[in-house]
Order: C-alpha cells, then sequence, then structure tokens
C-alpha cells in the first residue's frame, strides 16, 4: 500500500526532474528580436479606432503614414507613403505626390484611392480617434469633398480654414491618420455601414516594414519583416511582443536575454539594470505631463489663492531626485519639454513653500483650512505623488482624503466634472504645443451644457477667456516666431491662472540587451525595423 | 450486513420466476424513473442557480462605477464619439433592456466581444481556459501528491517534529504571497540556476513552431505531445513547472493540513485499537484502515482545490506572464466589460456545478451507504 500511496509524489518529483533538464529550449535566432511588453489594452488594431499606446506602437510598425517623424528630432518631416507636398496660396488645399510601386501584403498597389478611402472612413465612422480629424473642422458630411484623389498617386485634401502647414503636417499627418488601408481587399470585409471596423479590430490590412502573423493580445504578437520595404532592408526577419506584465520578470528575461528589449522598468529594477553591464537604460523624455486639477465648480477651490497656494505644496525637484527618479523631470509649463513653443526649463516658477501656501489660504479667508478629496489612480506613482501632496497640504491646514480609484474611473469622474481634485496624466502626440494648448487653454464654452469632456479645461471648470482665441489663431498662424510668442504668452497665462496643477513630465524607460546593437526610437514612435541585433 | 431488499430481489427470494421477471422490470422503470427525477431536479437548480448568478453578476456589475465606453474610446475623444461607442454596447438602453439582450445573446452562446482585446469572448475563452486548465491540473497533481502523503505523515507521528515540521511547511504556504514566491521562484530557478523556463506558456520559437500544428485540446503539453513536437513539449514543461509548483504548494499546505485532521480523528477511533490490539501492523492499519475511510472527505477538499485554482491564480498568471482565466476575469471586470464578466461566470458557474457531480460521483464509488 505504501509503495502505491507514493507514486503521485515520484511522479510529480520525475516531472519536475524532467522539465529540469529541460529548461534551455529554443534558442531565440539572431534575426529576431524579442520585446517584453504589456500586450493588455488591444482593444482594436483599426487605426481609426486606436487610442492606446501600445497598439499604436506596433501598427505604426506595421503601416507607414504619410511622412515620418525624424528618428532622432520628431518634428523634423521624412517622405513617407507622401514623397513631396505643395499647399495652395490660400493655405486651404495641400496636394500630396503618393509613392508609386508599393503593394500591400495582398499584392493590391497602394493608391491615393486607398489613402483618400482610408481618412474618409476615420471622420464618418465617428470613433474616439475621429477627433484627430475634427479638432481641425473636418466633419463626416463634408469628408468626401475634403478628401479627393484626381489621380492615381495625387492626393488632394482641403482644410475648412487655413493652419500653419508645420503645424497641420506634423500634426495629422505623421501617423495613424494617414495609414493607407487596402480598399480593395476590404471591399468584402465591410459588414453594414462598419467600413470594414470589425474586420480591422484584429487584422491589418496596409503597407508598412511589418505584417502580422500571430496575433494574440494578452500573450504574444509576432511580426514578420517584408523583405520589398521601400525604405531598405530590415536587419531582422521577425519580430516579436512577448507578453510579461511584471517588471522584475521583464528584468531575469533580459539578464538571460530570453528578450532582447524590456518596455516595463520599474524603479526597484533601475539599480540592478545600471549594474549590468550587458544592459543599457534608454530614457525617452516622452511628451506625457502629470497634473492634478481643483476642480472650480467647488466653491473653495474656485479661490484664486487657494489654487495658488496648492502649487506651492509640491516638491516639484524633491520628487524629481527621489521617488521618480530616471522616470519623470518636474515640469509646471503645460507645454512638455521638447515641443516647439515649450518655455525654458529654469523659468518654471513655484517650488515647495509650505507657510506661503497657509498664508494665501489665510487669505482666501479660510485661516483654519479645509477638507477635499483626491481621486487617485492606484497604479504607480499616483499613490506616492498623492501621499506627498497630502502630507504638505496637512502641513497647511488642508485635509486632502485620498481617494484610490481605477485611472478610467478617475478620467469618467473628471470628465463628468464630478470631483474636487483629480490627479492623473495626460499625453500629447506630437511635439508642438498646440497639442497641449487645445486641450489644456482652450474652453469657449464653460457652461456644464458645453460638454467639452476632451478638454481637461473644461473638465476643470477652468474658465480660459481669450486664451481660448488664442489657442485658435496660433494654430493658424504661420510665422514661427509669432506661433513662439503667441505660445510663450499662454504658457505664462496658464501658469498664472490654471486650476490645473502641472508637476512632471514622464520618460518612456527601456532596457535594452548588448545583443540590440542599433535601434532608432524617439518619445513618440519605436522605428523597429532600424533594429540590428548581433 | 442485512440490507433491506429491493422489491425485485424479494421477488427472487420467494421463487416466483415470471413475476419476478416483471417485478425486475418495474424495479428498472423505478430506478430510471428516479434516476430522471434526480437529473431534472439537478438540472433545473443548475438553471437556478446559474440564472442567479447571472443577475447578481450583471447588477453588481452595473454598480461598478467604472464605464467601459471611457475605457474605449480614451482620453482624448469627444461627447459625439462617446455617444457612438456608448451606443454600440447597448448602454443607452434602459437596465432591464440590456438584460434581457444579455440573456438572449447567452442562451445563443453568443457572448459577443470583449473589449480588452476585440476578439469573440468564445475564442478568447478556448485560448485562456485550456491554459488555466493545464496550470491547475499540474499544481493539482503536486499539491495532492505531496499534501496527503504529508498529512498523513504528520498525523501518524502526532505532536511529534515531524508534526511540527510539517505544520511550519503547511503555514508558510499559507502565508505566503504566491506574488512574492512566484518572483523569489523566478529569481533562484530561472535567473541564477537557470533549471527552468522564464515567463510564459512556451518559449518565443516554441510558440512559432506550436502556431502550425494541430491543437485539439488547447492544452500545450498535451497537444505537443500528441504532435510528436517534442522542442515544444520541453519548452511547456520547463515553464509550467515553476507556476505549478507555487500554486501546488498552497494547495498542498490545505490539503495536509485538511489531511492530517482527518487522519488524526479515525487514527482515534476504536476500530483502530481493535486493530492494532489484534496485531495489525502499523503501515496496514494507516493505509487500508484509516485512510480508506477519509477518502469521501478528501474527495471534497480537493475539487474544491481545484475549483480554487480553475477559477484563477491572478497574481501567480501575471508574475509568469501566464495567459490563464482568472487574469482574463479580472481585466474583464476592471474595464466593467460585461460580455468578458458574465461568460467568465457563466464558465466558473460550470466549473463549481460540474466538479460538484463529479464529488457525487465520487462519493458514491467509495462510499456505498451514499449509493
Amino acid at each position: 500500500m505504501s509503495s502505491k500511496a507514493g507514486h503521485p509524489t515520484k511522479l510529480a518529483l520525475a516531472a519536475i526532474c524532467c522539465a529540469l533538464g529541460a529548461a534551455p529550449a529554443l534558442a531565440t535566432p539572431d534575426d529576431t528580436l524579442v520585446i517584453g511588453d504589456v500586450l493588455d489594452n488591444f482593444l482594436t488594431l483599426d487605426p481609426a479606432e486606436i487610442g492606446e499606446v501600445n497598439p499604436d506602437i506596433v501598427m505604426n510598425n506595421v503601416c507607414d503614414p504619410m511622412f515620418f517623424m525624424g528618428y532622432e528630432d520628431p518634428a523634423n518631416l521624412q517622405p513617407g507613403l507622401a514623397e513631396s507636398y505643395t499647399v495652395s496660396d490660400d493655405g486651404l488645399t495641400y496636394t500630396f505626390k503618393i509613392r508609386e510601386g508599393l503593394t500591400f501584403p495582398s499584392g493590391n498597389p497602394v493608391t491615393a484611392a486607398d489613402l483618400e478611402w482610408s481618412m474618409e472612413r476615420k471622420v464618418k465612422l465617428g470613433l474616439g480617434d475621429a477627433i484627430q480629424w475634427t479638432e481641425w473642422g473636418f466633419t463626416a458630411e463634408g469628408a468626401d469633398a475634403a478628401f479627393e484623389a484626381p489621380s492615381e498617386y495625387e492626393l488632394v485634401v482641403t482644410t475648412p480654414e487655413a493652419f500653419s502647414p508645420e503645424l497641420f503636417l506634423i500634426a495629422a499627418f505623421t501617423g495613424r491618420n494617414t495609414f493607407a488601408l487596402d480598399k480593395v481587399y476590404l471591399e468584402d470585409k465591410i459588414e453594414g455601414d462598419d467600413f470594414a471596423n470589425g474586420y480591422l479590430k484584429t487584422n491589418s490590412a496596409c503597407y508598412g516594414p511589418f505584417t502580422i502573423s500571430i496575433y494574440r493580445p494578452g500573450e504574444i504578437i509576432v511580426l514578420d519583416a517584408r523583405d520589398d520595404y521601400w525604405r531598405g532592408d530590415i536587419a531582422i526577419n521577425r519580430l516579436v511582443l512577448q507578453h510579461i506584465p511584471e517588471a522584475t520578470a521583464q528584468r531575469l528575461a533580459l539578464e538571460r536575454n530570453d528578450i532582447d528589449v524590456a518596455t516595463r522598468v520599474s524603479p526597484s529594477d533601475l539599480e540592478a539594470i545600471e549594474a549590468n553591464p550587458d544592459l543599457r537604460l534608454v530614457n525617452l523624455l516622452r511628451h506625457r505631463l502629470q497634473y492634478f486639477s481643483l476642480n472650480q465648480k467647488r466653491e473653495i477651490l474656485n479661490e484664486p489663492k487657494v489654487v495658488e497656494a496648492f502649487k506651492y505644496l509640491v516638491d516639484y525637484t524633491g520628487m524629481e531626485e527621489t521617488v521618480m527618479r530616471n522616470l519623470a523631470v518636474s515640469r509646471q509649463s503645460f507645454v512638455p519639454i521638447g515641443a516647439f513653443g515649450a518655455m525654458e526649463e529654469d523659468t518654471e516658477p513655484y517650488f515647495l513653500d509650505v507657510e506661503r501656501a497657509k498664508a494665501l489660504i489665510a487669505e482666501a479667508g479660510y485661516p483654519d483650512g479645509f477638507e477635499v478629496t483626491m481621486q487617485v489612480p492606484t497604479r504607480f506613482p499616483y499613490p506616492d505623488i498623492a501621499q506627498h501632496i497630502q502630507a504638505n497640504a496637512a502641513a497647511a491646514g488642508i485635509t486632502i482624503n485620498l481617494e484610490p480609484l481605477e485611472y478610467s474611473v478617475v478620467t469618467q469622474r473628471e470628465r463628468a466634472r464630478d470631483h474636487d481634485i483629480a490627479l492623473k496624466g495626460w499625453g500629447a502626440g506630437y511635439p508642438d504645443a498646440n497639442a497641449m494648448a487645445t486641450r489644456h487653454a482652450w474652453n469657449p464654452d464653460n457652461s456644464d451644457e458645453a460638454n467639452l469632456t476632451m478638454s481637461p479645461a473644461w473638465r476643470t471648470g477652468y474658465d480660459t477667456g481669450a486664451l481660448s482665441e488664442m489657442v485658435q489663431a496660433a494654430r493658424a498662424e504661420i510665422d514661427a516666431e509669432k506661433r513662439l510668442a503667441m505660445y510663450a504668452e499662454m504658457q505664462d497665462e496658464v501658469l498664472r491662472s490654471s486650476p490645473i496643477i502641472y508637476i512632471f513630465q514622464r520618460y518612456a524607460n527601456l532596457a535594452v540587451h548588448e545583443s540590440v546593437t542599433e535601434m532608432k526610437a524617439n518619445t513618440f514612435k519605436r522605428y523597429w525595423a532600424t533594429v540590428v541585433k548581433e | 450486513m442485512n440490507a433491506p431488499l429491493g422489491p425485485a430481489a424479494a421477488a427472487r427470494e420467494h421463487g416466483g420466476v415470471g413475476e419476478a421477471e416483471e417485478d425486475f422490470a418495474s424495479d428498472r422503470w423505478e430506478r430510471a424513473g428516479a434516476l430522471a427525477l434526480a437529473i431534472g431536479r439537478t438540472l433545473g437548480s443548475v438553471a437556478i442557480t446559474l440564472f442567479g448568478l447571472f443577475v447578481l453578476t450583471f447588477v453588481l456589475g452595473r454598480m461598478l462605477p467604472t464605464d467601459p465606453v471611457i475605457a474605449i474610446i480614451g482620453d482624448n475623444a469627444g461627447p459625439g464619439a462617446y455617444e457612438i461607442v456608448r451606443a454600440e454596447l447597448g448602454l443607452d438602453k434602459p437596465l432591464h433592456t440590456q438584460f434581457l439582450i444579455y440573456m438572449g445573446d447567452m442562451v445563443r452562446f453568443d457572448f459577443g466581444r470583449a473589449i480588452e482585446t476585440g476578439n469573440l469572448v468564445t475564442e478568447d475563452l478556448a485560448r485562456v481556459f485550456p491554459a488555466t486548465i493545464e496550470l491547475a491540473t499540474f499544481a493539482l497533481v503536486i499539491g495532492t501528491g505531496l499534501g496527503i502523503p504529508l498529512g498523513v505523515w504528520a498525523a501518524v507521528h502526532r505532536d511529534t517534529f515531524v508534526d511540527q515540521l510539517v505544520r511550519v511547511i503547511s503555514l508558510i504556504g499559507y502565508s505566503a504571497p504566491n506574488f512574492w514566491l512566484g518572483l523569489m521562484g523566478l529569481v533562484v530557478f530561472y535567473a541564477w540556476l537557470g533549471w527552468v523556463g522564464g515567463p510564459g506558456r512556451l518559449d518565443v520559437m516554441a510558440t512559432i513552431m506550436h502556431e502550425s500544428a494541430p491543437r485539439p485540446t488547447g492544452l500545450v503539453l498535451v497537444d505537443s505531445a500528441l504532435a510528436g513536437q517534442w522542442d515544444v513539449f520541453q519548452s511547456a514543461l520547463s515553464r509550467i513547472v515553476l507556476p505549478a509548483s507555487i500554486l501546488g504548494y498552497a494547495s498542498c499546505a490545505y490539503i495536509a493540513r485538511m489531511t492530517r485532521s482527518f487522519m488524526v480523528e479515525q487514527l482515534s477511533q476504536e476500530y483502530i485499537i481493535a486493530a492494532r490490539v489484534k496485531g495489525v501492523p502499523e503501515r496496514q492499519i494507516v493505509w487500508r484502515h484509516a485512510f480508506r475511510n477519509i477518502r469521501v472527505q478528501l474527495i471534497t477538499v480537493i475539487v474544491l482545490s481545484y475549483a480554487f485554482l480553475l477559477e484563477g491564480a491572478v497574481l501567480t498568471e501575471i508574475v509568469f506572464a501566464w495567459p490563464g482565466f482568472g487574469s482574463y476575469l479580472t481585466k474583464g471586470l476592471l474595464k466593467a466589460d460585461m460580455n468578458v464578466v458574465l461568460a467568465c461566470v457563466f464558465i466558473v458557474g460550470l466549473i463549481f456545478i460540474t466538479l460538484n457531480l463529479i464529488a457525487d460521483l465520487c462519493y458514491r464509488i467509495f462510499d456505498p451507504r451514499t449509493r
């Protein structure tokens, strides 16, 4: 009997021993780049619908836009599907020469008609990402007239009003807006009036350096390199994105070179990465700001001196050097460092001064302080930042109750103007002050009925006054110097009057194994086709 | 044993053959009827349980503060896009209409699409559920294989060093967080010693190889063995052993404690003392007499362990990047994705019901009194 009872134990031990002997399984070949990533939030692959960062990174390696952002300097436009362009004298008509000789994976040629259809469908579908066109005044009704392909390789875009061409091109033509979808191939994938949105949620049909061969979000995504890519040979044949959500697990896999790039680096792993000669850390300063907003619909928070007091309750540089080390730099302007029009870094006026904050609160009529609630996303580093502000506020007599919530719930409450203080982040999609100005300094109608939920200024009840008009004027200004001056003025005014208090600009941290000798990436894009691995 | 005779057996006892055959047939009908009634009752109670579960889940899901529309359209979108997506999800309809639509779809096994992946929920479940079954089964084999002998060992050596040792092992298994154990396991056995594979179900090349092979069960170990892909099998084995051991350890702790408790009770019974007085060897007393009498209780413990493992070990799945059921359900909950949540609740309900039925069946096999 005892020998029978021992069988499961022996079997388990045998399985363990068998596995131990099998650990080094199949080596990854040198022509395959493996990236440890978090493959959640792949809600869709449709360029008309994508709103998340990771699907955008993947699709920017599967689809070419009409223009690329420069590898080093994102503001430096490089030709993509469009070889060149001209702008009419009135600034309303853009004519693009489309590159010839490119073919979709289906074998169909890439033509201006594909681009025309892709742009129109995005506006007509009206999904979340349609705002990338509609914020320039394009409408579903006017889309047919706005995007036209008069010949096979000529595309004409007519804008509702004149814009600075440099701004308009970098904002609207360097990403998902101008991916060419294979119109002919997608014709029989259309269901009703969905413009093939159902199919494109989990499939791609565009021209770019890679094609998707395995797509299992939350597990693995494999891209195969095209061998006829117009920008030249791609050194790797295959790109694998492996889902490893935990940062330490990514670091361990990188140390063993089971992956070549780790995209999630936690503060606790930074030291180990820096100390390992086989690894290098790449810090890309993102155009993403973290802020807390004081809802102006709340009586106490609507008092300017209270708003000013809160600006003195953050130890900007202290946190940058401690909890946010390698993760962020302090930033008080609403325009991220690196964007066209961004104010100098050392001109930021606020610093930690609890006594001054206390005095301002007393002047505002609250000598005994007051009590408010701050809605805080549960993920790092928000709780740490919130606790820091809470402690400083307590010293100044303000009681802040922290309410930890899922990030999307904080957003939801902020959009509904149902918050006292919301702590969150905001990212810009291109390196120009306009990207943030149209959201953070633009609120032409502060009434509840206006429902301008896309604008954090409206969500916070920030009456931007003349700033809204200045935002509109700046994006139409052709003279770069004048535009710079307008953004400088806007930043001064926002710094002074905005109830949105900007505190940090985040880094994107990548840890790269020495086997990867070359890789071009900037804060907006990862160009995996440039990777060289040895 | 003088068990009461059934009508057919009683007839046979009295010798009337024709009459007995007739009674025997009628007895069979009676039994079949009783069985059909029992099955009907079970199915009825399953349906009521599942319906109650759906109502509760739907109401709780709708009470969550999360708005799935925001998750889809992102922070940047305007009110127009919000309304379009809200209508697409059917959230503009009254709550009871939404529920009826969900129920109607559910009856047709149409769970819709998952927000998180854009895939049909059924496709996602066909992927994540086998991953969990594989992990949970492996963990249960380890947990049971170690837990039962340890529990018996501790009971036999009650209040000795052995008993204390097993108690300490169990306590660590109970109290150490799986997340921490998982990370420590990866640091030691994967990063330092290189004995096991890293995160994920397969390494990259094995994944690509396995993609082209038939995958009838979705269980990588089984499918790769059936296809003769031994490299893939090795890769899968090297990657499952660590998460399964960690989950198995927690199960082992529970099973060992329960086994010990059951065995201690049995070993103090009079029939054991009588056996000892009669000179029956101790090994025989432990395994043939005492252990045999705890099998039914152990089945409940093991079935419960398996159910909890199948329900999902979310933190272990996160550490080991295991694309399983638990993390799928959790992400669905965080996004307030009712398609995913209700489908998963349906699956969890089925798991518990199936395992209960299996447990009942095992009772009948091991305990004649329940027949």
